[in-house]
């Protein structure tokens, strides 16, 4: 296939998300402090010795946003993982097989999603007790029900399309037509909601640490948010720099759903 | 090969399908018969609705699993029963020795695979043992076939950068992947404007005289069938009612549908205005058919008790097996 050229917006966002990535594997190197160790006075603004400025007691807050880019690109690639494969599976099937299949799946689906995503998550790691582990689990297994059904809309169509029947002509069993005829055509829908759902799962993090129940040994974009709100009048830094992290994350995972859907689309 | 000319190749006995509608059980198919013999052409004609298509699904066993049963029949492809199959000795015929092509080349490729990946893929299920050299010389040569140029370059490329007339070519590339003895076209030029149309005719007689397969054609043109058919079965409300050779049956056609048929057709020869549509609508399905389906559209007003009473069956026969099944003309022909 010829490559065309990416635009500026997209070289932005992939830019971003290298970055962002980078910095999650080489935090320890790069970050100028230990995160959780005072190094300096508390509540100093953004200086040549300290660029992000300090926290209450002295700690650095670079050192503390970049190992939050760790955190949070852990957590959402493995969340990414766990709804990719939970939802697709369970839409493919869902939708191709259809009958008493589908309407098991479905009902499934319908629980997950009548249930407030929100207070199941809170229960579920009060209950199984805070940690980046359980975070990724319990965040995985309660965001996959909209992506199987989205997914199961898209298979229930593409497999009347004639390409399915060609292939079914042509000698291929069902779970070949499934994988390699349909679920292709899936995945720019997949790719869309996914990335949709990954910026949801940042901010969702965000607002669990923000509320105490990240993992209470790991520095995330959302517990600096959180704990800065008892400073917001007197010291900005603390809660712009890590939201404008959050931020730029999400923008830019958005921009490359945007990017790749485009890309996929041009061959229908 | 090791057919036996002396045998058809397939052997349809009386197969009838019927779908579940929110109206009832309509009959789709209603006990047509028909032979393919070996490197033969022979073509479907009738109108949309018909069951011409549904007839091609049914011997594939394509069609959809709820709502469409194939209530009685027999169909015999070199000796093994299609409908009695299971699903792995189905495989091992479709795409190898029975394939089929559909009416919109748009649609029948995957649009998000190279062409040459869908063409491999053809040939890699049924014949896994060859190297990826044999695959792809085996790929340029089948473009090459269908008349696509410069074969290697363009087979990197996806199907939206084709035209309606390659893509078509690309898909008799891929029906003839593994050289099948039975190539089912179903209405492969419809939706081609005519110089494509033209083209993908040639492809196809091209790839029948180098393989020696035998077309079962699926048309509502009869251009397209005198340029390419042997043979030819006229299909009405889900029932053969002519089967002719096909220069037999311009010069002469006898069931007054087919002759219904052949005057709706233009021609140099037919003086301007006299273009004749068939009167009234098919006939709905969903009963019982009772005697003739055709007789209220018939154009010969044959007043006998028989065509409201009687299904006729076809009968007599020409000096070149030709048969059709009406009260009016089949005593003629015996």
């Amino acid at each position: 296939m010829k490559h065309v050229p990416l635009n500026l917006r997209t070289r932005s966002a992939v830019g971003l998300i290298v970055f962002w990535f980078v910095v999650a594997g080489f935090s320890r190197q790069l970050a100028p402090y230990d995160p959780f160790k005072v190094s300096g006075p508390g509540l100093e603004g953004p200086s040549r010795e300290f660029l992000f400025g300090t926290d209450a007691i002295g700690r650095d807050l670079l050192s503390g946003v970049v190992y939050g880019a760790r955190t949070s690109a852990i957590i959402v690639v493995g969340v990414g993982i766990i709804v990719a494969i939970i939802g697709t599976l369970l839409g493919i099937i869902s939708g191709y097989f259809g009958g008493l299949v589908d309407d098991a799946i479905m009902r499934i689906t319908e629980l997950f999603q009548v249930i407030p995503r929100f207070f199941l998550i809170i229960i579920a790691i009060a209950y199984f007790g805070a940690g980046m582990d359980n975070l990724i689990l319990v965040l995985g297994f309660t965001s996959w029900a909209m992506l199987a059904r989205v997914v199961r809309a898209e298979v229930l169509s593409l497999r009347e399309r004639t390409f399915v029947e060609a292939a079914l002509v042509s000698g291929a069993s069902p779970w070949r037509v499934l994988f390699r005829e349909i679920l292709p055509n899936a995945t720019p829908v997949i790719v869309v909601y996914l990335a949709l759902l990954l910026s949801q799962v940042l901010l969702l993090e965000a607002s669990l640490s923000f509320i105490g129940l990240g993992d209470p040994n790991a520095i995330s974009w959302g517990y600096l948010a959180g704990a800065s709100q008892a400073y917001l009048r007197i010291g900005w830094w603390l809660a712009v720099f890590p939201g404008v992290a959050i931020l730029l994350a999400v923008l830019a995972i958005n921009i490359i759903s945007d990017a790749l859907n485009e890309r996929i689309k041009t061959r229908r | 090969m090791t057919l036996n000319s002396a045998k058809p190749l397939l052997s349809v006995v009386d197969l009838v399908v019927d779908f579940d509608t929110p109206r009832g059980v309509v009959r789709a198919v209603d006990g047509v018969s028909f032979d393919i013999w070996p490197g033969e052409v022979l073509s479907f004609v009738g109108e949309s609705g018909c069951g011409k298509t549904v007839t091609a699904l049914a011997l594939l066993r394509l069609l959809p699993q709820v709502g469409a049963h194939v209530r009685s029949g027999r169909v015999l492809f070199d000796g093994v029963d299609l409908l009695g199959l299971d699903s792995v000795g189905l495989r091992a015929i479709r795409g190898k020795r029975i394939s089929m092509i559909f009416q919109d080349p748009t649609s029948s490729l995957n649009p998000m695979k190279t062409i040459e990946r869908q063409i491999e893929e053809a040939i890699k299920l049924h014949q896994p043992a060859l190297t990826r050299i044999q695959i792809r010389d085996r790929v340029v040569h089948l473009m090459v076939t269908v008349g696509i140029a410069d074969a290697r370059e363009r087979m990197e490329e996806y199907p939206h950068m084709w035209s309606g007339g390659m893509r078509q070519r690309a898909m008799i590339a891929i029906a003839m992947a593994n050289e099948p003895v039975l190539l089912i076209a179903d209405e492969p030029t419809t939706g081609l404007d005519t110089t494509v149309q033209a083209q993908v005719l040639d492809v196809l007689r091209e790839v029948r005289s180098e393989t020696g397969s035998a077309i079962l054609l699926i048309t509502h043109n009869l251009g397209v069938v005198a340029e390419i058919a042997d043979r030819v079965a006229v299909i009405y409300a889900g029932r053969i009612v002519e089967t002719r050779g096909v220069e037999e049956l311009f010069a002469r056609p006898l069931h007054p549908y087919t002759q219904g048929l052949m005057s709706c057709q233009p021609s140099f020869e037919t003086a301007r205005g006299s273009l004749r549509a068939i009167g009234g609508q098919p006939p709905q399905l969903d009963g019982p058919s009772i005697g003739c389906t055709f007789r209220d559209r018939c154009a010969l007003k044959f007043d006998r008790n028989d065509c409201a009473t009687i299904v006729p069956q076809l009968s007599g026969s020409t000096a070149t097996g030709g048969q059709v099944a009406c009260h009016a003309v089949g005593g003629v022909l015996s």
